[in-house]
């Protein structure tokens, strides 16, 4: 029988053993074209060394809004995981506690489910990229004029 | 005399002086007859809380400071079970409490954004036209 | 522990309403996402129906789990059916279905008809359910806090600029009174090791007298606040003149009910014992007369029609805490009486609002000059809305008054002198009120409008809305016992 710092252990390995096989699986399936952009930290963009009192695009708050109600939903889970297969009860109802947990755990994820459905459906999710104007305007001094000056210059 | 208090702490420094002092003085009639330890830090978390509540004027931070309250109060249920362990009542009760914080927060934090893009701030003393409409 | 379940799976029965609102809601939301047509009427009559067909379910519920002269627990002793929970819900009910049917006016304000304000109002009554039968601090704590975050959000449904303020500073102080009123009571579970209503009994018999009022007192402040009564009334006046009327027709009478109901739960623990009871009718006076004299006098300034019934509705608040004087166990009647009669009177003053918003886009009560001429029948309805808020006769207000009082007077002749001060200063309140509730049919009647703008008319469809909320309010006053007997059968 393990002790309970064992058990710990055992989940400090298994958390070990899932990163690197997602990220060796991930390796070996993704495609591999490295450009400078996608090798900064965050692949969004956002530059990690700087000012903290920077500001974010507003567009992250709404996806940590919504991240953080689908996290905070994890603190309900540990409790009913914990008598979820309790044996002794298990035996007394001939596995009928089983299926009753089981609906009430799924009730719940689905009232979540439906609110993910619908942030979906709205477009909350959807990343709006800034479409950028391109001014109609037609200058008459044409555009080697000035890579001539600045070649001068320079 | 509190208002004055409340005045003179518009600094760093002296909110979190003020929220201290104000904790001990709540503090001193309780802890006659319960002196446990968690009593004392919730009650100095949930003062700071209310410090910060009072005297800062960002709309975030003041959430801040009910975050820090709705902790105290979950430092209370948490720490006050080992006394009654027969039922796991008070971190029954800590559980729920810490999903309605984050529901607070999503809500909270998506009416202080749709009150930035009107008013281009987030304070409340700012924000002042339901009366002038 | 095979109990459990089976204990379990009988009691379900239990919230079968609640199951069926929030299948309601969810169903009002994806009908919102998916159907193709904007106008929102549909989405609102299947709310509609939907609530109709709640009124069953509490029925039903009612006579599985029927009530008894005490409460009787479900759900390992954290729900309970008191005697009045059902009447309760009934009324929220009531009021919900008010609400949803005066959005149907208006054909450009389509937010009264978007499926996030249709599921949220629905989420709102689902917590109001809740609380009328919580038998233990966290039932009630989780419903208060569906209840609030509901309608800070609803409170924006206007979608501009003063909703966002208006939300913003209901949001931070409805927060901060929570939050006090949740420390109550952790401390409460810190020195009893219980969360159950009964607690409260356990506190104050057994540990000193200043923790004790300590904890009653911060778990008062969050009830206080949602009841919008006198030291927290302050968001009341801005968050209602920024929000869809529709709605402060329903915020402005079910929390506030369900939080007089609570405050009498509390007051029921608390009376058991004598203790420190002066204390407490020191506090209740303070509350009552505080938002009685605060409610008149803030609403005797005002121009705006939504802000007078605001402070308005906040006098009405004390009116409505005045039984809690009278400790004999039938003091529940004459309150209910009132908070029926006060559903049907706001909700009326509310649509007449909503009707002038509709039309005028304003609700300044001088835009209601001329209106006597042109409409007399219509605008003696109002006339009728506005006597029954004052609290005057052959109309309902002044019978559900009189009941109010008479149990105020029964408690000054057995002990308290404090009321014989509450009565007094109440029974001249009710004087004050009538100048500012006269100024509606005042300026309908003898103001001319300019020239230049036509007097503001209602249509048929609206005219019978307020004709059917102002039958009541006459009909009861010639016939109190009819109300009185649903009440009785109910409870």
């Amino acid at each position: 029988m393990l002790s309970d710092f064992g058990y710990i252990l055992l989940f400090i390995l298994g958390g070990l053993m899932f990163f690197s096989i997602s990220m060796f699986v991930a390796f070996l399936i993704r495609p591999q074209r490295p450009n400078e952009e996608k090798q900064t930290t965050y692949e969004c963009g956002e530059d990690p060394v700087g000012n903290a009192w920077g500001r974010f695009n507003v567009r992250f708050y709404v996806i940590a809004l919504i991240f953080i109600l689908f996290d905070v939903e994890i603190a309900f889970m540990f409790p009913w995981a914990v008598i979820f297969a309790d044996n002794q009860l298990v035996q007394e109802t001939q596995g009928t506690w089983l299926w009753f947990v089981f609906g009430e755990m799924l009730l719940f994820i689905s009232i979540l489910l439906i609110g993910l459905i619908y942030a979906w459906q709205k477009g909350f999710l959807n990343w709006d990229k800034p479409i950028a104007k391109v001014p109609d305007f037609k200058s008459k001094v044409p555009n080697d004029l000035y890579e001539k000056l600045n070649k001068e210059y320079s | 005399m509190i208002t004055i208090i409340i005045l003179l702490c518009t600094e760093n420094l002296k909110s979190i002086l003020f929220g201290f002092s104000a904790s001990v003085l709540l503090t001193l009639p309780l802890a006659m007859f319960l002196p446990e330890v968690y009593l004392f830090t919730s009650l100095f978390l949930f003062s700071a809380g209310i410090s910060v509540f009072l005297v800062k004027k960002n709309a975030i931070v003041m959430l801040i400071g009910i975050e820090l309250m709705l902790n105290a109060a979950n430092l209370n249920l948490v720490g006050f079970n080992q006394l009654y362990a027969a039922q796991a009542n008070g971190q029954a009760f800590s559980l729920f409490v810490i999903v309605v914080a984050a529901a607070e927060a999503a809500v909270a934090l998506a009416i202080i954004l749709k009150v930035y893009q009107y008013y281009n701030t987030a304070e409340p003393d700012d924000i002042n036209e339901i009366k002038e409409q | 522990m095979d109990k459990t379940i089976v204990d379990i799976l009988q009691q379900a029965g239990l919230l079968i309403a609640e199951l069926w609102l929030l299948i309601l809601a969810v169903a009002v939301l994806l009908l919102d996402v998916f159907s193709k047509r904007k106008r929102g009427y549909l989405t609102n009559a299947l709310a509609i129906a939907g609530i109709i067909i709640n009124f069953y379910f509490i029925y039903t519920t009612s006579q599985k789990y029927p009530i008894a002269d005490q409460a009787t627990f479900y759900f390992f002793d954290s729900l309970a059916v008191y005697r009045y929970t059902y009447l309760f819900q009934f009324l929220f009910n009531t009021s919900a279905l008010l609400c949803l049917c005066l959005g149907m006016f208006g054909r450009d304000n389509k937010n009264v008809r978007r499926g996030e304000y249709l599921a949220l109002i629905i989420f709102m009554l689902l917590g109001l359910h809740l609380l009328a039968k919580p038998a233990n601090f966290l039932i009630l704590y989780l419903a208060i806090e569906l209840i609030s975050f509901s309608a800070y959000m609803l409170t924006y449904f206007n979608l501009n600029k003063w909703g966002t303020e208006g939300s913003l500073k209901y949001l931070l102080f409805g927060a901060f009174s929570t939050a006090c009123m949740l420390y109550g009571i952790s401390l409460l579970y810190a020195f009893t090791g219980s969360i159950d209503l009964e607690a409260l009994q356990q506190i104050v018999m057994q540990t000193d007298q200043v923790a004790s009022l300590l904890i009653v007192g911060l778990i008062l402040v969050g009830l206080v606040f949602k009841l919008a009564a006198f030291p927290f009334q302050g968001w009341a006046p801005d968050t209602y003149e920024v929000a869809p009327t529709p709605f402060v027709a329903f915020l402005s009478v079910a929390p506030k009910i369900g939080a007089v109901f609570i405050i009498t739960l509390i007051w029921q623990q608390l009376d058991a014992i004598n203790t420190s009871s002066q204390f407490l009718y020191y506090l209740l006076s303070f509350i009552t007369l505080g938002s009685i004299l605060f409610g008149n006098l803030g609403a005797l300034w005002q121009k705006k029609a939504k802000r007078l019934l605001a402070y308005s509705s906040i006098a009405h608040t004390g009116f409505l805490l005045l039984p809690l004087f009278n400790n004999s166990t039938n003091s529940m009647e004459p309150l209910l009486f009132y908070a029926f009669i006060f559903m049907i009177m706001n909700t009326a003053a509310f649509a007449w609002v909503y009707f002038m918003e509709v039309r005028l886009k304003s609700d300044k009560i001088d835009a209601l000059s001329g209106c006597g001429k042109v409409q007399p029948f219509v605008s003696v309805l109002l006339l009728v809305i506005m006597i029954s808020l004052t609290g005057l006769p052959i109309t309902a207000g002044f019978t559900a008054k009189l009941f109010v009082f008479s149990e105020l007077w029964q408690s000054i002749s057995t002990t308290n002198t404090l009321a014989s001060i509450v009565f007094i200063a109440g029974l001249i309140n009710v004087l004050i009120a009538l100048y500012y509730y006269l100024k509606f049919p005042y300026t309908a009647f003898f103001k001319n409008p300019p020239v230049t703008t036509l007097p503001f008319v209602l249509n048929v469809r609206q005219a019978s809305f307020i004709l059917v909320m102002t039958i009541p309010l006459i009909v009861f006053f010639f016939k109190p016992d009819w109300l009185l007997v649903l009440i009785e059968s109910l409870s």
